[in-house]
């Protein structure tokens, strides 16, 4: 069997730092992010076989140069991670928009809720304010998860402080996600009171489709949160033998 | 040298190498250690992340070219870039100034009253 040649070397490094740096998340961002490591590698190996050392012990120490493998992939993480958490936000933002418009349009455009001020349920009263509370409190969030991934990336700050934003852009973004059930779950629960105690009262046919398009944002938001929670900035490297 | 030792300062290093014109990511780091005569020899690892995030501030930019049979990423300063690097050499040099007279040995501070 013939021994590795340093592009083989090198390219089985990139192998192993691509499992690491994107597991199960690889895209077009890690296909170039590679290319360019690739490139520098294989600078490196040239200009050390030019300086008369031989190829598979200048592909080691090319590699060598780059670091600890769990250096480097938390290091990179951290920076690519962001282009995923800023469409995370986005994503958040627009999606919650788009569906509190979606529903509040429904419901107003449906029949008559059968009730007045004074005879209210109260549960109907409790779903119908705390609704209302958790979806400005998601696109808040949403709004700060935007805010704190894009502010510092448009100026030269220290890197502790724009780790710190990133880090917060992500608790931002968990927030707005977990608000964004809970309207859901209060919204489900509202549906379901009404349902109970006027089933008439509601436009069976527009909800169903309203939920049918709700749903179809699901894979819409996946996408982006199963990057980021992939490449999760601040999770410990991963070590290799 | 290591990136520890250069924490606030290598932004500023990379936009001086790129200063006179495009350059790709090996050849930023074969520069750099020219310019310090091999002080600052940076790890890789550190290498790129900091030129994504001068990327993404706007300060540089890459663009794909085709090296000697693979891909390869050229940077090059912006306008944003070039401003930024003018200050941070203003700020560079007002420190030099400011802790070097304070670090200046006694004698040479009298000499310079006198």
């Amino acid at each position: 069997m013939t021994p590795a040649g340093p592009q083989e070397i090198v390219d089985g490094y990139l192998r192993h730092l691509r499992s690491l740096v994107w597991p199960g998340a690889a895209d077009r961002d890690s296909a170039d992010t590679l290319d360019e490591l690739r490139d520098h590698l294989l600078c490196e190996v040239e200009q050390q076989v030019t300086n008369g050392v031989e190829p598979r012990s200048a592909a080691q120490q090319a590699l060598c140069g780059f670091g600890p493998v769990d250096e480097l992939t938390g290091k990179l993480q951290r920076e690519l991670v962001r282009p995923h958490l800023r469409r995370l936000s986005n994503v958040l933002l627009l999606l919650g928009l788009s569906a509190g418009a979606t529903w509040t349009g429904v419901l107003m455009a449906g029949p008559p809720e059968p009730w007045t001020d004074r005879t209210e349920p109260r549960t109907i009263v409790f779903f119908d304010y705390s609704g209302e509370i958790a979806a400005t409190c998601t696109l808040v969030a949403a709004a700060l998860g935007i805010l704190l991934v894009i502010a510092p990336g448009r100026f030269l700050i220290r890197p502790q402080l724009r780790a710190l934003c990133q880090r917060w852009s992500v608790r931002a973004c968990a927030t707005s996600l977990l608000l964004g059930l809970a309207t859901a779950v209060q919204l489900a629960g509202y549906l379901a009171v009404r349902a109970v105690i006027a089933p008439a009262s509601l436009s069976w046919t527009s909800i169903a489709v309203t939920c049918l398009l709700t749903a179809a944002t699901v894979p819409i938001l996946a996408r982006p949160l199963r990057a980021v929670v992939a490449m999760r900035p601040g999770q410990p490297a991963h070590r290799v033998g | 040298m290591r990136a520890e030792a250069l924490k606030g300062h290598l932004d500023a290093l990379l936009l001086a190498v790129l200063e006179p014109g495009p350059a790709h990511g090996f050849a930023v780091m074969g520069e750099l250690r020219r310019r310090t005569g091999g002080t600052v020899d940076l790890e890789s690892g550190t290498l790129y992340p900091a030129l994504r995030r001068l990327e993404e501030a706007g300060l540089i930019t890459g663009t794909w070219t085709t090296g000697p049979g693979r891909r390869r990423r050229e940077y090059q300063l912006t306008e944003r870039g070039r401003r930024a690097l003018s200050d941070e050499r203003g700020v560079w040099q007002d420190f030099v100034a400011t802790i070097g007279a304070a670090l200046a040995p006694a004698a040479t501070v009298r000499d310079a009253e006198a």
